[in-house]
């Protein structure tokens, strides 16, 4: 007896049973799992949409127009500062773009060199027969292309030429891959957008799909024709701006302006831009319900081009709303923007025949003025407060009235909707945050023809059109100009219709703004209006309260690439000057 | 319950019989041993069969009479005990031999004859022959070649109040204690370091608790036994991929075969922080704040005169915080009760104790809400740990130990646990400026503002969370000895499980606060509810850790040669909550150890072990250890001196491993279904797909080489022992992050690879010195080690040549990466002079001067470099204990030197607002920058605000008063003690402000250390 459970103590001592060490059952896919199943791939490239930006108050809370001559950001501590006090640097790049695209850069590359060997179902599924699954891989990969390019974009437009790959890396390639030249990262965009738009459908919506096996209604969202092409058309012409184009190639304004009108008015084909639209602006249709749905409106409005997916929140209101209304105000207009707004007769607050009165600074402005800040006297509405705005000293959002109260006299109204409720009760916005908007293609339009071929009767259209959605007469723009003034008027319209939705960062750059002394003084010396109260109840305007002075060296048009990475791969070398 | 088990005592009469009666099933008399093992404790065998009753008396050498000794007639079970005057009976024949033992003493044979009256000295046993615990096991401590240090029950109970762990501080060498920062309430306090750190991955040693993974946070102290740390490779070997941080052995009570003891110990005090922090008033913060504002070149905000109280104070209020919502320091009470007993004989032994404990929180609450909302945390601990001798060899030892476990807070949301609340509630307190709102407006309403809408008085009031965590611990281990087969074998099996689960439970109701403008109207914020709501419920945390032994030991002696050899497979599993799949490890661990004349020893240990989280084919590895030790003592040179009782060298090398250095199953490269895209209009939602991080086929577990030479004396006829040791360590195969190393263009996460190597040497010396003077016992002693740490590679990028400093290899592991500070810059001038930026902000007077190491004109990260050290290098224990007649005497230092603190000020403290640069005062030793809202570049990482570090603490004290029988006679105690425990009393620190050097920001953002005075009475029944 004793030998025996000897023997099976020792036996069961000596076992070595490796099985119970083998992996168990958990959240994870496998490489193989993933890539045999259609379904599972898709996914893939759906997850890597989630890499395109975000820009509703992306930078920690602050916008990037707060890194503009647009807006201040109140909150010291705010990382947006760091753009205009010394921090901006190698160490710390604020807008945290290089990682965010490379990483979906990868996604889209790693489908485009599985997806096609994902093998196909052995018999129709709920998926979709195999015509039906075939037919959406040739649109997503087109959807790849797309997105790669709207990474690499994303990437050019900050730190130049960068590195271009088309497949995954491994991590020896990752550590020796030079950057590219800016020329070759446009071109490259450029083609991929050109393969994009040809595999592309253009548009989801129901019923308009010619191709089998797309879910109608439900893909609405993903990348279009309209989209590339609109891609194209902003990245030819950054590449034709002064930043990229040194010696003023012509033809590359040539190009943009062709890529543009492809959309807007192609010659002998059916123009992509019957989708789209721009309605004329109302009081019930305005900038902000452009990017948000309420009761009245479709997602998807009619001039977006490309957007993010909508999301329900009320973050945008609760961080820019002014604090009396129970926002923090993160992103406050200078007067720098409010005097680029025109009278509602079109000419510019300067011209001494457009009525402007400095002591009634509000009255009779382009109505976009109103749609895009809250100034002294608006009405305003938000969280269930309904009000007139009271930026004077001593009012209620005065810039005493809080250490973080606005400073500039101006609060942000663009992206706000009345709607939205977040004390008491709880009122989400619907909302995107637009990439590509039709109102855009019309300024890439007008600035590209403008510099290839002068001011012509295509320039005036297109800005005429412009306006006149705005609520301005078409006769209002003024006409006769230069092609200096032309520039300038295109630069300014550019400015106020794009307003908060970053493109101004980037464009005073690729347009090298800062060279000019005169610009360079108005887009360093940051202003605020000051607002007092007098004993008759009246108000008195001074428009030149400057608020800030802001550092600029020439290094700053493009990003310093972050110094980790230098570090870490030899062969890419730093923006100059950084 | 006392009365209960007096009364069953007197009763054991009745159950004699239980001991003839003849059971088959042997686990039906297991089970039955279980059950009514108390009374075969009291069931003292009475031999009928012998012949004559002979009385004694046992003695020790200096007359003392001793109680508990064993006496056993002719090896048989059959005994009986010395009472506590030392006297025992016994009924035996002519030719039986008696053998007198004790745990103590070195055991004495004696042969009856014919003496009917006897008394027997027994000779104490040299302290370095009792058995140490050891892996898997005990060992004769005098020929051991194992580096390792002990404590005792004494130690422990003397130096714990409510944890386990505050007796682990400065008592054991080798073994550095951190606190990491502010009372936790059943959470573990402390960081463990076992010989120092050696990886950028876990560095916590392994504890367990009779022999077996167990969580210490909530058991009580007064279950322990033993505590022991193992250093070196000979028995961290043993636990193969596990060892490489150090063990410690934790051993719980266990009956001995002795008469049945009683205690009742009752211990109540007082609780109080060690250090609170200062605050500004409104007068003094907003004058603060509006020299802030100026000195960025902002106009100022508040009118610091509207405070001065001549104001509307509902308006412009000014708070002491602190004093309003603070207790004071006699209310918040402690209190422990803890009932144990024990006892047994040859048969069977056991241990049963049952406690509660007790401790509150510091915040205020009204009565009327009573203790309701107030923070607390209260423990009961039950264990049982029977040991039964089953026959035929058979011997069965059960360890039941079950825990229930409330903490109760303030409600701060489902996501705020315990500590996290204490610690955000302290900081509200001590860091809401004065002049933020008044805490109740005039109509009695909660005053609040739009920024400041969790009124302290509303979060206190309006809601509570209670945590309730359980534990149940079960180990039975069997073991049969298998001398018929074999002269010394023996095989056991244990079986060991522990289960914990942890669930909480909200209530609250939301409030609003208003604010009063000058008008009279006032402004509301937030939302009251009418009700409360329940948050919770469910289980918040939940582990089980199973363990499976199979044990063989073999022992045996042949003249002067002897070998000892033990075996053992284990297999462990620890199951977490969460998509995670369980820690899996198996493997066999053994020694063979060869002795010869107690003179020589040697010893071959190792395991051979593998984890589930590396890849088929590379998950098992084999750890060797070889150690050996010379008894000097034993040489004839020595043998008979009077100055050396016993000197021992030791030395071991051997290899020890670390599974848990980085990320799990990194051989795989996972998918996820992941963040999906919401298509469509309106947006529908479409899943996603996530690649995860990169694969790392080859990873494994790091390896550390450790050798130790060590020495063991004891000197002075035991009146000194010494114990020194040197060790050096070499820790390979750390994992690094290859992130690190690889650019961001790669976009995807990667997994570590074993790259890093990092060097551990020092030197460790425990000193002990008893000494008695007359009636008067003293004993004085202390540890102390000294470790030196050096990173010989973690796979760094390559730095520019003119920034080679930027490397952590060459400096300490836990090196502190910051920049070089020469001073305050004093005028503008200063800062042309020159002639740098900074990337943290722009340069105004009164900003730190930073030193451009690599001369690039910035000051930025690229001037960072290792500046100072987070750990200790020194750490040392000191303790001293006395008694005279019934009194005692116990008092415990602990320390450490050799480390830097940094320790900024908040800007708006007292601190700063005394010693703060303006443009009118002078540059003193002390001066702080300039205040700033908008600059970081006084707020870097830098030597400016680095200090070195030593520490002192008072970590325990104790004084005692033992009343004996003497003074007892009249009651049915038979002792009873009353003493008076201090712990945390005090600490010495040179820190600014006056902060904590291990715990820098407990009192300051963070919830206080405790300090714990209380008034004990223990009573053996």
């Amino acid at each position: 007896m004793f030998k025996n459970i000897t023997f099976i103590i020792l036996l069961a001592s000596l076992l070595s049973c490796n099985d119970m060490l083998d992996p168990e059952l958990d959240g994870t896919l496998t490489e193989e799992e993933v890539w045999s199943n259609n379904n599972l791939a898709f996914g893939v490239l759906n997850n890597a949409y989630n890499f395109l930006p975000d820009g509703y108050n992306r930078l920690s809370g602050g916008m990037l127009a707060a890194a503009t001559d647009d807006a201040i950001c109140p909150d010291p501590s705010n990382a947006v500062n760091g753009f205009k006090n010394g921090a901006w640097g190698p160490f710390n790049l604020i807008d945290e773009a290089w990682t965010r695209n490379y990483t979906g850069i990868r996604k889209a590359n790693l489908f485009l060199q599985k997806i096609d060997s994902v093998p196909l179902p052995r018999q129709s599924n709920a998926l979709g027969t195999d015509e039906s699954i075939l037919n959406t891989r040739e649109r997503m990969k087109g959807e790849a292309h797309f997105l790669r390019a709207y990474f690499y974009f994303e990437l050019v437009k900050r730190f130049g030429g960068v590195p271009i790959y088309d497949k995954p890396l491994s991590p020896e390639e990752a550590n020796t891959i030079e950057r590219s030249s800016a020329d070759a990262t446009f071109q490259y965009i450029i083609e991929q957008c050109d393969i994009a738009a040809e595999a592309l459908p253009t548009n989801y919506k129901p019923g308009d799909s010619p191709v089998v096996g797309f879910n109608e209604a439900k893909d609405e969202g993903r990348a279009t024709v309209g989209a590339a092409l609109a891609l194209k058309s902003r990245a030819l012409l950054y590449w034709a701006s002064p930043l990229f184009n040194p010696n003023n190639e012509v033809s590359r304004w040539e190009m943009a302006a062709e890529a543009a009108k492809a959309i807007l008015d192609p010659d002998g084909e059916e123009p992509i831009v019957a989708q789209y639209n721009l309605q004329r602006l109302t009081s019930s249709l305005t900038l902000s319900t452009l990017f948000s749905t309420n009761s009245l409106l479709d997602q998807y409005h009619d001039e977006i081009i490309f957007s993010t997916k909508y999301n329900d929140n009320t973050t945008v209101e609760r961080l820019n709303a002014p604090i009396s209304f129970g926002g923090q105000g993160l992103t406050n207009p200078t007067q720098n923007l409010a005097d680029a707004f025109p009278m509602s007769n079109g000419k510019p607050i300067t011209d001494p025949t457009s009525g402007f009165d400095p002591q009634n600074p509000y009255q009779n402005r382009d109505p976009r003025f109103g749609m895009t800040l809250l100034a002294n006297g608006a009405d305003f509405n938000v969280n269930d407060r309904d009000g007139v705005m009271e930026t004077y000293k001593g009012g209620a959002d005065g810039s005493d009235a809080y250490p973080t109260a606005s400073q500039t006299g101006y609060y942000l109204q663009k992206f706000i909707m009345p709607d939205a409720a977040w004390e008491e009760r709880s009122v989400n916005i619907t909302r995107t945050w637009a990439l590509i908007r039709l109102a855009e293609i019309y300024l890439n339009y007008a600035e590209a023809r403008n510099e290839a071929f002068g001011p012509d009767q295509e320039v005036y259209f297109h800005l005429r059109m412009l306006r006149f959605r705005a609520g301005i007469r078409r006769a209002f723009v003024p006409t006769g100009m230069s092609q200096d003034e032309m520039r300038k008027f295109i630069q300014n319209e550019r400015r106020i219709e794009l307003a908060f939705e970053e493109h101004r960062f980037f464009d005073v750059r690729r347009w090298r703004l800062f060279d000019d002394a005169a610009e360079r003084d108005k887009l360093l010396n940051i202003k605020g209006v000051s607002i007092t109260k007098d004993n008759t109840d009246m108000f008195l305007y001074d428009q030149d309260l400057l608020l800030e002075q802001r550092p600029f060296t020439d290094n700053m048009y493009l990003f310093p690439l972050p110094e980790n990475e230098l570090v870490k791969n030899n062969n890419l070398k730093q923006n100059p000057g950084w | 319950m006392v009365r209960l088990f007096r009364r069953s005592s007197k009763k054991k009469e009745n159950y004699n019989t239980m001991n003839d009666v003849k059971i088959n099933s042997e686990s039906l008399r297991c089970l039955l041993v279980f059950v009514l093992m108390l009374y075969f404790a009291k069931a003292l065998p009475q031999n009928a069969s012998n012949d004559f009753e002979v009385k004694g008396i046992v003695t020790d050498s200096d007359d003392n009479s001793l109680s508990s000794v064993n006496i056993t007639i002719n090896n048989q079970t059959s005994s009986t005990y010395t009472t506590a005057t030392g006297e025992f009976k016994i009924n035996v024949s002519k030719l039986d031999t008696l053998m007198f033992s004790h745990p103590e003493f070195v055991s004495k044979t004696f042969i009856v004859s014919d003496a009917k009256d006897i008394t027997i000295t027994l000779q104490r046993e040299l302290i370095q022959k009792r058995p140490v615990n050891v892996a898997f096991g005990t060992y004769k401590n005098s020929t051991l070649p194992a580096a390792i240090s002990t404590i005792n029950e004494t130690e422990v109970r003397k130096n714990a109040v409510n944890t386990i762990e505050q007796a682990l501080n400065g008592t054991l060498s080798g073994l550095s204690s951190i606190k990491n920062g502010s009372e936790k309430f059943g959470l573990s306090n402390y960081n463990f370091y076992v010989r120092g750190v050696a990886t950028t991955g876990n560095s916590r040693p392994l504890i367990l608790v009779d022999g077996v993974d167990a969580n210490i946070n909530l058991l009580d102290p007064n279950e322990i036994e033993s505590i022991t740390v193992l250093k070196d490779a000979s028995e961290l070997a043993l636990y193969g991929m596990r060892g490489a941080n150090g063990v410690i052995l934790i051993t719980t009570k266990t009956g001995k075969p002795s008469e049945q003891f009683m205690n009742v110990e009752v211990r109540t005090g007082v609780q109080s922080p060690l250090w609170v922090s200062d605050k500004l008033n409104a007068f003094e913060y907003t004058s603060l704040f509006n020299e802030a504002r100026l000195s960025d070149g902002n106009s100022p905000t508040f009118n610091p005169d509207d405070y001065n109280g001549a104001f509307n104070p509902k308006i412009y209020p000014d708070n002491n915080l602190p004093d309003q919502f603070l207790r004071k320091q006699n209310e918040h009470l402690y209190q422990n009760l803890i009932f144990s007993t024990g006892g047994g004989n040859a048969i069977a032994q056991y241990f049963t104790s049952v406690s509660y404990m007790k401790q509150g929180g510091l915040f205020t609450v009204p009565l009327d809400l009573g203790e309701a909302n107030q923070t607390a945390n209260e423990r009961y601990n039950f264990r049982s740990n029977i040991d039964v001798n089953l026959g035929k060899g058979f011997v069965l030892n059960t360890k039941v130990a079950a825990i229930s476990d409330v903490r109760r807070s303030p409600w701060l949301g489902r996501n705020s646990n315990v500590a996290q609340t204490n610690n955000s509630i302290f900081n509200s307190i001590m860091n809401t400026p004065a002049n933020a709102y008044p805490v109740t407006n005039l109509d009695g309403s909660l005053g609040g503002t739009s920024e400041f809408q969790n009124n302290l008085l509303g979060v206190l009031n309006s809601g509570r969370r209670v945590e309730t965590a359980r534990q149940l611990t079960v180990k039975a281990k069997l073991s049969k000895d298998l001398s018929s087969l074999l002269k010394g074998l023996s095989v056991n099996a244990v079986y060991n499980f522990e289960n914990y689960n942890a669930y909480y439970e909200g209530r609250f109701k939301g409030f609003s606060v208003f604010q009063l403008n000058e008008d009279g109207t006032y402004d509301e914020y937030g939302v009251e509810d009418n009700s409360t709501s329940i948050s919770g419920g469910q289980m918040s945390d939940f582990y089980k850790d199973e363990t499976i032994f199979m044990g063989l030991d073999y022992a045996n002696e042949f003249n002067d040669h002897k070998l000892d050899a033990s075996f053992t497979s284990s297999q462990y599993t620890s199951q977490i909550s969460g998509d995670n799949p369980d820690f899996k490890l198996l493997g066999v661990s053994g020694r063979v150890s060869y002795g010869y004349k107690n003179k020589y020893q040697l010893q071959v240990s190792g395991a051979y072990q593998g984890s589930n989280d590396f890849a088929s084919g590379n998950r098992f590895g084999f750890f060797p250890a070889a150690s050996l030790a010379w008894v000097v003592s034993e040489e004839n040179f020595l043998k008979s001196s009077n100055f050396i009782q016993h000197l021992k060298i030791r030395s071991s090398y051997g290899l020890t491993g670390n599974y848990l250095g980085g990320s799990r199953f990194l051989y795989r490269q996972p998918y996820s279904v992941s963040t999906g895209y919401g298509f469509g209009n309106p947006n529908g939602f479409v899943p996603g797909t996530a690649e995860g991080r990169l694969s790392n086929p080859n990873a494994t577990w790091e390896t550390a080489h450790k050798a130790n030479i060590g020495l063991d004396a004891t000197l002075f006829k035991e009146a000194l022992r010494l114990s020194v040791d040197v060790f050096d360590e070499d820790r390979k195969d750390i994992l690094i992050p290859q992130a690190n190393l690889v650019t961001d263009l790669i976009g995807i996460s990667l997994p570590q690879f074993n790259a890093g190597n990092v060097t551990n040497r020092g030197v460790e010396v425990a000193l002990n010195y008893t000494q008695d003077i007359g009636l008067l016992n003293l004993s004085v002693g202390g540890n102390v080690m000294k470790i030196d740490n050096n990173v010989v590679d973690l796979s760094e990028v390559a730095y520019p040549e003119q920034e080679d400093y930027r490397y952590l290899r060459g400096n300490a592991i836990d090196s502190r990466f910051g920049l070089v500070a020469d001073g305050i810059y004093n005028s503008q001038e200063e800062i042309q002079a020159d002639n740098v930026t900074s990337a943290y902000g722009s340069l105004k007077p009164g900003d730190i001067r930073y030193m451009d190491l690599n001369e690039d004109g910035i000051i930025n990260d690229a001037d960072k470099k290792a500046i100072g050290n987070f750990l200790p290098e020194i750490i040392y224990g000191i303790n001293f204990a006395l008694d005279y007649k019934g009194f005692d005497l116990y008092l415990l230092g602990e320390g450490s030197a050799g480390f830097d603190v940094h320790a900024r000020p908040d800007q708006f403290s007292v601190y700063s607002y005394e010693n703060r640069w303006t443009s009118s005062t002078g540059m003193s030793s002390s001066t702080t920058p300039r205040v700033s809202l908008t600059s970081d570049h006084n707020q870097q990482v830098s030597t400016f605000w680095q200090e070195k570090g030593n520490l002192f603490r008072l970590a325990s004290a104790e004084m005692g008063y033992t009343l004996t029988q003497d003074y007892l006679r009249n009651t049915s105690l038979s002792s009873l003690r009353i003493f008076l425990n201090a712990n945390n009393l005090l600490s010495t620190s040179t820190a600014r402000e006056g902060r904590d050097f291990e715990a820098i920001n407990a009192g300051y953002t963070q919830y206080p250390i405790f300090k714990t005075v209380l008034l004990g009475v223990k009573v053996n029944l």
